[in-house]
């Protein structure tokens, strides 16, 4: 039982650390390590969830749930299951390896229908975009409201829209440019995607909704960094704050920028700390800890 | 790949100028000025069919296909446009913004200029 106990005391840390992390500031520094600890809270939380009631099935095995699960099928060929294996036990490995398909099942049509959207947005775009002076993987399309992103994929395609290119001065376009090639190089649509998988299977929760909007906020603060390598951070806040409902497109220009926007800006127009490397390490070692913790479980004897 | 969107482009430009389906001989006729060649028309023809851009139907004669816009220049802007501001009512993003700038407004009005079309099409039904 130590296994499953062990994987209850890492749901249990990672469920505890979701808000302070997403309410600190001190991700917001550096945010790619800290996109590192949340891909680790995540696949730790992700890996033992599904462990769990295997872990309490198979227990008494006495090994990881990997090598267990061989064991098992080997009794089941055997015709021996019920003496290795209490029916509790039993029952217990059977709802979570359905557990466990469904949120394969899930994540599965996820993902096929995200690629299945992009799919025909690339179409309509082939269709409906049309090339620019801004370089070979941006598109302009006609569209009354301003828009900038990026379809991400192994081609992946900036679009910005006539609306944009009204709104925006030319170093501000290229700066916002600057900052969707960073979400479509370092594959940031990767990166939220465990967040979308794991709000998927438990819409209702609160604590991952948290988590989905802090990496997705790190994300961004993430690309507005790579875009400062070339572009002036006022050059960016400027945009950022061209763009958002209340800005100067907007109809009545009353909304105040939404508390993402004006975090951003307010991060660009103060001078940059980024965390110091020691702080970094320490994170980075912490991160592989969380993920390889509930991995090692599933391989080592309990 | 460019050049085969560019053609692609061209061939529903010339469907949305006509009001009625057309053959490809009529689609390569009314692209003289790209001269063409009529297997590539047809195959731009076909992709697009496949898409869901393009419907086939047979000719009077009931022999030839002859093709017609699946729906407005504007339907396909409105659905593009729901794709960017991320109301198609899928939860799973499959595009990166910059920022988000939707204002309520401009959602009712696509949603409805989306509703409004009898032609259209569900996109994914594959």
């Amino acid at each position: 039982m130590t296994h499953a106990l062990h994987h209850v005391v890492m749901l249990a840390v990672c469920a505890a650390s979701v808000g302070p992390l997403a309410r600190s500031r001190w991700p917001w520094h550096s945010p790619r390590v800290a996109l590192l600890l949340w891909q680790a809270l995540g696949l730790a939380a992700g890996l033992s969830a599904v462990s769990f009631l295997l872990a309490v099935g198979l227990s008494p095995y006495g090994r990881g749930v990997v090598p267990a699960c061989a064991a098992l099928v080997a009794d089941v060929v055997a015709g021996q299951v019920f003496t290795a294996l209490s029916l509790a036990h039993l029952v217990a490995v059977v709802v979570g390896l359905a557990l466990a398909a469904r949120l394969l099942v899930g994540a599965v049509a996820s993902v096929s229908g995200t690629l299945r959207a992009r799919r025909r947005h690339r179409s309509l775009l082939t269709l409906l975009g049309r090339d620019t002076p801004d370089g070979d993987d941006v598109l302009l399309v006609d569209l009354p409201t301003a828009a900038a992103y990026c379809v991400p994929g192994r081609h992946p395609r900036v679009v910005i829209s006539t609306a944009t290119r009204r709104l925006l001065d030319d170093n501000q376009l290229r700066a916002v440019l600057a900052h969707e090639r960073a979400h479509a190089h370092e594959r940031h649509d990767l990166i939220l995607l465990p967040f979308t998988l794991l709000r998927r299977a438990l819409p209702n929760s609160r604590l991952l909704a948290e988590a989905a909007r802090a990496v997705a906020m790190l994300v961004e603060m993430r690309a507005d960094d790579r875009a400062l390598a070339r572009h002036r951070p006022e050059t960016l806040a400027g945009a950022l704050l061209c763009f958002h409902p209340g800005g100067p497109t907007a109809p009545g220009g009353a909304a105040p920028a939404s508390h993402e926007i004006q975090a951003r800006v307010r991060r660009l127009l103060t001078p940059r700390r980024p965390l110091s490397a020691g702080v970094r390490a320490l994170l980075v070692v912490t991160a592989a800890l969380l993920a390889l913790t509930p991995a090692s479980l599933l391989v080592l004897p309990g | 790949m460019r050049n085969l969107g560019a053609l692609e482009r061209a061939v529903m430009d010339v469907l949305w100028a006509r009001a009625t389906p057309a053959t490809v001989r009529e689609v390569v006729t009314d692209l003289a000025d790209r001269n063409p060649a009529y297997t590539t028309v047809m195959t731009v023809l076909d992709r697009l069919a496949r898409k869901d851009f393009v419907r086939r139907e047979r000719g009077e004669d009931g022999r030839t296909w002859r093709y017609v816009a699946a729906a407005s220049r504007e339907t396909f802007v409105a659905e593009l446009m729901l794709q960017v501001l991320d109301l198609a009512g899928d939860r799973d993003a499959a595009l990166v913004h910059f920022a988000r700038s939707v204002a309520g407004t401009e959602a009712d009005v696509l949603r409805d200029a989306l509703t409004d079309d009898p032609d259209r099409e569900p996109p994914d039904r594959r």
